[in-house]
């Protein structure tokens, strides 16, 4: 799990060079990689949910440390996010997709290609519930504030 | 008037060149309008242009912007939304914003090489984080900066997106077969998918699915669209190094 979180930290950190992100933000940026990979491992090899779960997982995850970033640093969300995130998008399976269409086995590739679609959508799905429920806990504070 | 005008509707042409989500360039455009006091502001953004409509004193203006180039950096994005949240507490005057955003259009991104290494970097570990071993994420390392060179090479000259992706992904498919070849690493598809990450359009998939459920519809699509399109070059690139190499009578 350790070689996990450093190996995506490394990855992560490669994005956020080349995204241009400065100063002490690109270190907690490279971070959402590492938190990304935790809770990716813990979910998939350690209680055995399937992909689409550990993909909105993860990505709720990494969108909730974003958030609270962004807060902190005064930054917005996305420069935390994205890179982070790039590591789970699933490039691997397309390449896969791409080798079965290859390989005369239509089958297998729409199988993999699925299996891209639903990967990618559930990471925008973690990330558009985390966004929605942050929005709404202020809104309700501010609400709560001024009743008082 | 007109100055407000091409002021904000430049705020939003820059950001959105630099990835941001559609909700974002015309929350900054409205947010800077806005901002000087105008009767009504509008703001319609897609991936390949932004509209902005203002009312002002019962006299409507309008000016689009046609965008072609697309690429990420993040902290562009950081500094514009600074400047736009700034305003709204504390007015400039509109010479001053037009100067600070030219200075943020200016600022200094990283070097070609430093960019390149930590495209290396980066690729490195995903060799690690696809269970590669050390010396696939060393080959992954060497591949990786040689792509970024290339692939920001062709960018350079204005080819269409759909060449230079194929390109890298001919030139990954291969690097990786030459040195599984001469033993310099253990599995070509490890290789292969880790470098092959840099070139996904992974900041396009996600953007494409939040820009549609925030209700940009349009946006949405134009992004899958391009989304698509860029996966499928890098993929026929990798193809069509896969069947020469088999042509020659190599195992892939």
């Amino acid at each position: 799990m350790i070689k996990l979180a450093i190996a995506s930290f490394l990855a992560t950190l490669g994005f956020a060079i080349m995204f241009n992100i400065r100063g002490e933000k690109v270190f907690y940026a490279s971070l959402c990689g590492s938190v990304g990979a935790i809770v990716y491992h813990l979910t998939l090899n350690v209680w055995h949910y399937n992909l689409f779960l550990t993909m909105l997982y993860t990505s709720m995850a990494m969108s909730l440390y974003s958030e609270i970033m962004a807060r902190k640093l005064k930054a917005p969300v996305t420069l935390f996010l994205i890179c982070g995130l790039i590591c789970f998008v699933p490039g691997g399976t397309m390449y896969y997709t791409m080798m079965e269409i290859l390989n005369n086995n239509t089958a297998g590739a729409t199988a993999l290609f699925m299996q891209v679609m639903s990967s990618s959508g559930a990471l925008a799905i973690g990330i558009v519930v985390v966004s929605t429920v942050v929005k709404l806990y202020y809104r309700i504070k501010r609400l709560g504030g001024v009743k008082k | 008037m007109d100055k407000l005008l091409r002021v904000a509707t430049k705020a939003g042409q820059v950001i959105l060149m630099c990835g941001a989500e559609t909700y974002r360039v015309e929350e900054t455009i409205v947010k800077i309008c806005q901002a000087y006091h105008v009767e009504e502001a509008n703001a319609f953004v897609l991936p390949t242009g932004v509209f902005v409509t203002v009312v002002h004193e019962g006299k409507t203006h309008s000016l689009n912007v046609r965008i072609n180039k697309r690429s990420t950096n993040l902290n562009m994005i950081d500094a514009v939304n600074k400047l736009a949240r700034s305003i709204q507490n504390d007015p400039i005057s509109l010479e001053e914003l037009d100067r600070k955003l030219d200075e943020i259009i200016k600022a200094p991104k990283y070097p070609w090489y430093i960019v390149d290494l930590f495209a290396g970097i980066g690729t490195f570990g995903f060799a690690f984080f696809f269970g590669g071993d050390f010396k696939d994420a060393l080959c992954s390392f060497v591949t990786g900066c040689l792509v970024k060179v290339i692939v920001d090479y062709l960018e350079s000259f204005d080819v269409s997106s759909f060449i230079y992706n194929g390109v890298g992904g001919f030139f990954i498919t291969l690097m990786a077969y030459l040195s599984c070849q001469f033993s310099l690493g253990t599995s070509a598809d490890t290789i292969i998918i880790a470098t092959i990450m840099l070139l996904v359009p992974g900041v396009c998939i996600t953007n494409a699915v939040r820009d549609s459920l925030a209700g940009d519809l349009v946006s949405g699509i134009a992004r899958a669209v391009e989304a698509i399109l860029i996966a499928t070059s890098i993929a026929l690139g990798a193809g069509v190094a896969v069947s020469v190499i088999r042509l020659l009578g190599g195992v892939m």
